[in-house]
């Protein structure tokens, strides 16, 4: 502490005035004459009395100095003298100071603002009490690493485990709101008790939910997220008790939770209310074959690791494989921690952008290194002078650092501002996968890094001319009188150029895959034409909870009809369990003359579509063979299924599949083939090719059992086509639903267009910030490599101007500034295509590619071609200007 | 700085404080001169060495100074 106030005091005696040496002068000065006096009391003569006294005082000037030192911080004083003097160097050659800064700023800039996603997505602690706890937990089974549980399954899981301290689970839904201002649609999150003390949330206002509340048979009970409270209640604390309307049936608030609470993690999503599980209104929750999009989180106990957990639910599945042989054959649990379940899709792609973006600063730094090199040679008579007045190299060192520090720092501020705009326009252009994308923002983490990267930077390109200084032989220098050494070498400028061509080809290469794979997904068919067709949510009033079939198909029919005459639609079709890269689905079966499985797992699989018999014309899938569902494929018709040309392939061969008979899981009947479509690219359009699970079928909606049927209203999938093209408007749908009766509600529109797209997102994503870094660099690159040729040019124009008086024409001079030029392009390129095979490598490895080999052919011959040309272009700027050195002009001036 | 003193560091300072104790307010020369006098004449304290010992005791809030003469603090003398 009172080192600390000693420190404070010394830091403002460094910055504050002189009034303090006055003082000191006054009071040696009454010292002496104090020690005189005593020295004449003790019988000395005056003269020799006053020469002890100054002899024991020790030197005025040292005192004076010891004093001073002690007043001040020499080091401090030292440094702002070299700020100070190092700004206005800076300030005397500005545009030198303009362009380092810029390049600089660039490059922190970029780094920074790439920083402050990683640090978010992949650096920041969770924000739950022992977040390395915490895991997902999925069903591993035959098509589905990551599959869904089943509610038995997860009741057997958390009473027989060992490992865990707390399992539970979730599924999203949604629910129609009636009573409470006008009916709207809402998300909702049907959890076991367990998931909110297991991540440690507290309520902000009633309690959590009681351990059995969760149970089937339980009294229905909700709780709701704290935007719902303040939208729907004011945020009124005596909404605890409340009824709540949800589906037709009322739930009891017991608590609020609180606004903090935001996680998205596997299928779990923050929604507006939550329900205990229990309350699933689904026959088939008690089914133990039945995943039904259920997921699982938990904790586990202190001390257990992750391996030992996953084996001890390895036993406990082994043991329920063994109980239920029929449901849970090949079933087994699975644990995925949360950090990676959060960010394994998206680390590899962060993880080569954060490289790319080193590179652009590297070149950045190697840019500022070669303009401090040039001005150093135009300084070394400065510095040569400085050494011969007694400077020590460490103190020419040290003021050579401070400036391109100052630099550096200057940079760094202008990155810091660059980064703060940038870090919004990433946000603004990041893919919906990409986790917590909220937290993303510029904190003390970021302002380190940007703070630490500056710094490392300033060392970076401040040491090379340093160096380069020191081995100069003073008396040379000063001798030459401040006229350039043209004979020194540029070595260390040519190899600097060479490295940052190298860099920047590199990142070309990169960009160049990227772009290369995003052409061939992009030309790839998904199967259907997404163009003009709107997707959205439909809820059927919830009068019709407890309707029969036949009142659930009049309504459907009803309503298709009611949304197909709205102005400009073309087509109607509803859709239950999959859809095309939005929801999956899928459906056991047998063929016929096989004998049936002892157990769904033993089946064969197939992704299942619920669809109407518009589907085909609303989602333009091409017919094969046969014919599609019609209206009459009802419950009083016969079963028919609809295969796609990958089923056909897969089962039947060569065999025409018409009129073949499968046999569904659940159902009674075997379902007769009656046609093959196209297939469809269910899993996106990267992706599809590498799933397991590729096989289709269509089925009828209205075909379905009567216990599923009744389902179907509480929330299915609409497909409209346009008759313009144009993407249906929803306000004209939600018109027409609504005329036919207020309280059913259609949500959450969507054009097929954007949820093709969506799919590519995080590959555009990296694509767009790689070939915008790869461009930084080039022009970077390329600015540098105009500097030195036109550095090289000015040196040399005395030779040039001799060339050209003894003859020499002025295409020679071009070619021999182009010639020299092209020899560093050259040799950059060719070790920059080195880096590349190598690094591409990294890329491919991070599955960033499709369709393109890492050493693709063309991308590395095509765009080492564009930058041999833009760089040659670069010297041809100087080139010109060497050809155009007028002889006398240029010995004269020598 | 320090190595031109032969006296350890943290000394000196123990016995401005010392002196400042029993003599109170006291010139920074007559600091000096009673070092050196309790120290029976084997120190001999040069006001160079001195000065910014005073200086880094008042730095540090040990000692305050009015115009050239000095005295403890109260925090000081009552911990000391």
């Amino acid at each position: 502490m009172r080192r600390l106030r000693a420190l404070w005091i010394r830091i403002c005696g460094t910055l504050g005035n002189k009034r303090e040496s006055m003082e000191l002068d006054e009071e040696l000065e009454s010292h002496l004459q104090m020690h005189i006096e005593d020295n004449v009391r003790s019988g000395m003569s005056e003269a020799e009395a006053r020469r002890q006294a100054l002899t024991h005082l020790g030197g005025l000037e040292q005192t004076r100095e010891a004093y001073r030192e002690r007043q001040r911080l020499p080091g401090l004083e030292t440094l702002c003298q070299d700020v100070r003097f190092g700004l206005r160097m800076l300030l005397k050659s500005r545009g030198f100071t303009v362009v380092a800064v810029l390049t600089l700023g660039l490059g922190i800039g970029a780094n920074t603002a790439l920083f402050s996603v990683l640090n978010a997505v992949l650096l920041n602690p969770l924000p739950y009490p022992h977040a390395e706890e915490l895991v997902t937990v999925h069903a591993a089974k035959q098509n589905f690493n990551e599959g869904s549980i089943s509610y038995l399954n997860f009741r057997d899981w958390q009473r027989d485990n060992k490992a865990l301290a707390a399992l539970a689970v979730s599924r999203g839904t949604g629910y129609i709101l009636t009573g409470t201002g006008a009916s709207e649609e809402v998300r909702g999150e049907l959890v076991s008790s367990d998931f909110f003390p297991l991540l440690g949330v507290k309520p902000v206002a009633g309690r959590l939910f009681a351990s059995h509340e969760d149970e089937i048979g339980q009294e229905p009970v909700a709780m709701i997220s704290s935007g719902f409270w303040k939208r729907k209640f004011g945020a009124q604390p005596d909404v605890i008790g409340n009824p709540l309307m949800l589906d037709g049936r009322d739930y009891t608030i017991v608590g609020v939770l609180p606004a903090t609470f935001n996680l998205a993690i596997s299928n779990f999503r923050a929604s507006d209310v939550y329900v205990p599980i229990g309350q699933f209104q689904n026959p088939a929750l008690n089914d133990r074959s039945a995943g039904l999009g259920i997921h699982g989180i938990a904790r586990l106990r202190p001390g257990v690791t992750l391996k030992q957990a996953q084996a001890d639910m390895e036993r406990v599945s082994r043991n329920l494989e063994t109980t239920f042989p029929a449901e849970d054959q090949g079933i087994h649990a699975k644990l995925v921690p949360f950090k990676e379940s959060l960010v394994r899709d998206v680390r590899p792609l962060l993880l080569v952008l954060m490289g790319a973006v080193g590179f652009v600063l590297l070149i950045a730094c190697v840019n500022v290194a070669n303009l401090l090199l040039a001005r150093a040679n135009a300084r070394a008579q400065e510095f040569a002078v400085r050494s011969a007045l007694g400077a020590s190299r460490a103190r020419l060192l040290r003021q050579l650092l401070t400036e391109s520090l100052t630099l550096s720092v200057l940079g760094g501020v202008l990155g810091l501002a660059l980064a703060a705009l940038g870090t919004r326009i990433i946000v603004k252009m990041l893919p919906e996968n990409l986790p917590r994308e909220t937290g993303i923002h510029i904190d003390w983490l970021v302002l380190c890094f940007t703070a630490l990267i500056s710094l490392a930077s300033g060392i970076l390109f401040g040491f090379a001319p340093a160096l380069k200084m020191f081995k100069r032989d003073v008396q040379s220098t000063l001798r030459l009188g401040g006229r350039s050494i043209g004979s020194a070498n540029n070595r260390t400028q040519d190899s600097l150029v060479v490295f940052q061509m190298a860099l920047a080809l590199v990142l070309l290469i990169g960009a160049g895959l990227m772009i290369r794979s995003m052409v061939k997904l992009s030309n790839i068919d998904p199967g259907f034409h997404s163009r003009g067709v709107l997707t959205f949510g439909l809820e059927a009033p919830p009068a019709m909870s407890g309707a029969g079939p036949d009142a659930i198909r009049a309504y459907l029919r009803e309503a298709q009809r009611k949304i197909a005459m709205t102005p400009d639609i073309e087509a109607v079709c509803f859709s239950w369990a999959a859809l095309p890269m939005m929801s999956d689905d899928e459906q056991s079966f047998w063929l016929e003359g096989e004998p049936k499985p002892g157990n769904q797992n033993a089946m064969r699989s197939s992704i299942r579509y619920l669809v109407g018999a518009d589907y085909l014309r609303v989602m333009g899938i091409p017919l094969l063979k046969g014919r599609f569902l019609s209206e009459a494929d009802d419950d009083r018709a016969p079963r028919v299924i609809v295969i796609d040309e990958v089923f056909a392939k897969k089962f039947f061969g060569n065999v025409d599949p018409i009129g073949k008979r499968i046999h569904l899981d659940q159902f009674d009947d075997a379902a007769t083939v009656i046609g093959v479509v196209g297939h469809v690219n269910q899993w996106g359009i990267d992706n599809d090719a590498v799933n397991p699970l590729r096989a289709e079928t269509y089925q009828a909606l209205m075909q379905l059992p009567e216990q599923q049927l009744s389902l179907v209203a509480f929330g299915m999938d609409a497909l409209a086509r346009s008759k313009s093209g144009a993407i249906p408007s929803f306000k004209g749908i939600e018109s027409s639903v609504t005329q036919m009766n207020h309280e059913q509600v259609v949500y959450n529109p969507e054009a097929m267009d954007d949820v093709v797209s969506e799919t590519l997102s995080s590959r555009r994503f990296a694509m767009t910030l790689l070939a915008v870094f790869a461009c930084t660099a080039l022009v970077l690159a390329i600015i540098g490599m105009y500097g030195v040729i036109s550095y090289i040019v000015g040196q040399r124009a005395r030779d040039i101007g001799i060339r050209m008086a003894l003859g020499a024409n002025r295409g020679e001079v071009l070619r021999w500034v182009l010639r020299r030029g092209s020899r560093l392009a050259l040799t950059g390129a060719a070790c920059g295509f080195l880096a590349a095979l190598v690094l591409s490598q990294v890329i491919a490895g991070s599955s960033l590619l499709y369709g393109v080999r890492p050493y693709d052919p063309w991308t590395f011959t095509g765009v080492t071609a564009l930058m041999m040309a833009v760089a040659l272009s670069a010297c041809h700027v100087p080139a010109r200007r060497a050809t155009r050195i007028a002889p006398m002009k240029a010995l004269r001036t020598e | 700085m320090g190595g031109k003193t032969n006296i350890w560091q943290g000394t000196l300072a123990l016995m401005v404080l010392e002196t400042l104790e029993s003599m109170g307010s006291l010139h920074g020369y007559g600091i000096a001169r009673r070092i050196e006098q309790t120290r029976g004449g084997l120190l001999s304290l040069n006001y160079g060495i001195l000065c910014p010992a005073l200086l880094k005791l008042e730095q540090e809030g040990a000692i305050v100074s009015d115009r050239a003469s000095r005295k403890i603090t109260d925090a000081q003398s009552s911990t000391s």
